[in-house]
């Protein structure tokens, strides 16, 4: 099922939520809203939901408008972050629910919830109840609960969110899995960009309720279309430098190939993982290694700016605090951004500048 | 957490205090029962604290002798209790909800109101109740004194009910929503169950308020009849015991003691709820 949503602005009093956002949701595809807390992305998913309702804005499933629909019949399969399963009713009972609602047959309803359950991997547990299930087994309890009704579209609100570190990367692959299966319409709300990367056909990057970047998540990792979304994508963080501030000695040294001795309004990014430590033109001073087991974080100054370069543990090892070092970086890897709005710089062959044109796109590449 | 410890002298000073609060609540219960298990001679000034022998012919004098009041009164004193009981839940739990749930900006106003007027004694409210009930044709009817126990017993249900409601996370009520249910079947699945506890307490409380009552039906329920065993019990001592016979009026109030203690007995159980909320949220 398609899913589009046109021109939505919610207001809490006078303090804007979302604003003026629009997106669409192909049939089948995984759409990941990502942001800081308070940009409006779990206040979209409940404009979808329809428990939340907009001062403007359509939602069309299909086509159809269904603004104005209450939520129990709009189909939606809804995982909270903190899974809100029945603590009174068994784990059977919990998946059957929608079922019930529907007022299908109870043997039949039963068949369908082995078969999710079966599925979700919490077959055993179907005798169970809540207090007795682990926060992972709860939460495949809550996907069951959502897709046993066979929804037009699957909303998840950061559901990995309670889990452990290691379930975490266990259970997103399982969503995806088990997504791409179904051929299931998702959005899927998350803070964590690292998890919005994995699992996204398309990653929207939602800052102060709007949508400031909309694309597939290796484009964003390669091409951000903006500051924001550079920054925001990537741990650990890129590196930013003003041309025209401090900063101007370094990243002048890196633009250079780019922008020759132009370059004034810009901003140079460059990803740790980019950063060069050995040989090269730039002199810079060790101040501090991290070890993170794969890599090592390095941490240098050259002047009066600061540089993180992530290495391979090889390397890092032999790093000392203190020692000079020269660093370099391929001109591929740099990243230009205009100074006051923050949106991504194309340098043509001829030197011309080029905004971006995919920033604040809404609609983006959808299939 | 680490446990406090108490040095020697605080737990003695500890001991002494639990020891102290449970003579205080125990013993005018414990004196009760001494008094209304002695022969009628041992009630009289000075007094033994035990008596030398333990009789239980006040007991069946009270109820089952000729001039006993019979078990008639109790079972009066039960239907009027336990019909208040089910007035005031059901009220109790339609009023909660509305307070808990819904946005009403004077709610919070109301609330406290309706509390306030509910500390007002009982029998502050007998004449305005016998103006009321004479002229609406209420006077000496059950039903009069059913609505008149609901009445004082449903603001304090309302904010217990109102409390109980606020503890049910409203993430379910929507999850349920999700779900495809209606608000009848959210109502009968998912919110009442849960609220169960709460509501035992409102009709336990009420029922017991009725039970006791004694100044509300002592004006309103003129025939013998039909009156409570609280009112039927004072008429007895008065005509019987001579005002003052106080083995028989310990033997009846200790029979109207019974009844309640079934009552949490039974109930004990389910008034606190185990393995309940905690887990719908993810724990």
């Amino acid at each position: 099922m398609r899913l589009d949503i046109e021109d939505l602005t919610v207001e809490y009093g006078s303090v804007g939520a979302v604003r003026g956002l629009d997106l669409t949701v192909g049939d089948g595809e995984l759409v990941a809203l990502v942001g800081p807390s308070g940009c409006g992305k779990t206040t979209t998913l409940g404009f979808i939901t329809g428990f939340i309702h907009g001062r403007t804005g359509r939602i069309l499933f299909d086509g159809v408008d269904v603004t104005g629909m209450a939520p129990q019949r709009r189909g939606i399969g809804y995982v909270f972050q903190d899974y809100a399963i029945y603590p009174h009713m068994t784990v059977r009972e919990n998946i059957r629910f929608p079922l019930d609602a529907a007022k299908m047959e109870r043997k039949k309803a039963d068949k369908e919830v082995d078969e999710i359950a079966g599925l979700m991997g919490v077959g055993e547990l179907l005798h169970r109840r809540p207090h007795q299930l682990s926060g992972g087994q709860r939460q495949r309890v809550a996907l069951a609960r959502a897709l046993v009704k066979k929804p037009v579209v699957l909303l998840l609100d950061e559901p990995l969110s309670n889990l452990d570190a290691h379930l975490r990367v266990e259970v997103r692959a399982e969503i995806r899995r088990l997504q791409l299966d179904l051929k299931m319409t998702t959005v899927f709300v998350t803070h964590d960009q690292s998890e919005a990367m994995a699992i996204a056909d398309r990653v929207a990057v939602m800052s102060d309720g709007k949508i400031v970047a909309l694309t597939q998540p290796t484009t964003l990792y390669i091409r951000p279309p903006s500051l924001f979304a550079a920054q925001f994508i990537g741990s650990p963080g890129i590196n930013i430098w003003t041309i025209d501030g401090p900063d101007a000695a370094i990243a002048h040294a890196f633009a250079k190939p780019l922008v020759g001795e132009g370059g004034g309004g810009l901003l140079v990014g460059v990803r740790p993982e980019h950063i060069e430590v050995g040989p090269g033109d730039l002199k810079a001073t060790i101040t501090l290694t991290e070890p993170l087991g794969r890599d090592f974080l390095v941490h240098l100054s050259a002047g009066l700016s600061s540089i993180r370069a992530l290495v391979p543990a090889s390397e890092g090892a032999l790093l000392k605090a203190g020692a000079d070092v020269g660093v370099r970086v391929d001109p591929d890897h740099l990243h230009l951004f205009d100074a006051e709005t923050g949106r991504r710089v194309e340098i043509d062959a001829a030197g011309a500048r080029h905004l971006d044109e995919m920033f604040g796109g809404g609609r983006g590449l959808a299939s | 957490m680490d446990l406090i410890r108490l040095s020697v002298l605080q737990r003695v000073v500890r001991l002494v205090v639990i020891v102290v609060a449970i003579l205080f609540t125990l013993l005018p219960l414990l004196w009760i029962i001494s008094i209304a298990f002695r022969p009628g001679e041992q009630a009289v000034f000075p007094i033994s604290i035990i008596p030398s022998r333990l009789t239980l012919e006040n007991v069946d004098a009270v109820l089952f002798g000729p001039f006993g009041i019979g078990l008639n009164p109790y079972k009066n004193a039960a239907i009027y209790g336990l019909s208040s009981a089910i007035i005031t839940a059901v009220a109790s739990t339609l009023g909660g909800y509305a307070l808990a749930r819904y946005d009403i900006r004077a709610g919070q106003a109301v609330l406290i109101v309706i509390l306030a007027l509910s500390f007002l004694p009982a029998a502050s409210r007998i004449v305005p109740l016998f103006i009321l009930f004479s002229a609406s044709g209420l006077y000496g009817t059950p039903q009069g004194i059913i609505l008149a126990y609901a009445a004082g017993s449903t603001p304090l249900g309302i904010w217990l009910m109102a409390g109980t409601f606020r503890q049910i996370p409203i993430r379910l009520e929507q999850a349920a929503r999700i779900d495809g249910a209606g608000a009848l079947m959210t109502m009968r699945r998912v919110i009442l169950p849960l609220a169960v506890p709460g509501i035992l307490v409102v009709a336990t409380l009420a029922f017991i308020d009725g039970w006791n009552s004694y100044s509300l039906p002592l004006i309103l329920i003129p025939k013998e009849a039909a009156q409570p065993y609280t009112v039927a019990l004072q008429a007895y001592i008065r005509d019987v015991g001579f005002g003052n016979n106080w083995t028989l009026l310990a033997s009846g109030s200790l029979a109207g003691l019974v009844p309640v203690l079934v009552v949490f007995a039974l109930l004990q159980r389910r008034l606190v709820r185990v393995g309940g909320l905690g887990s719908a949220i993810r724990g």
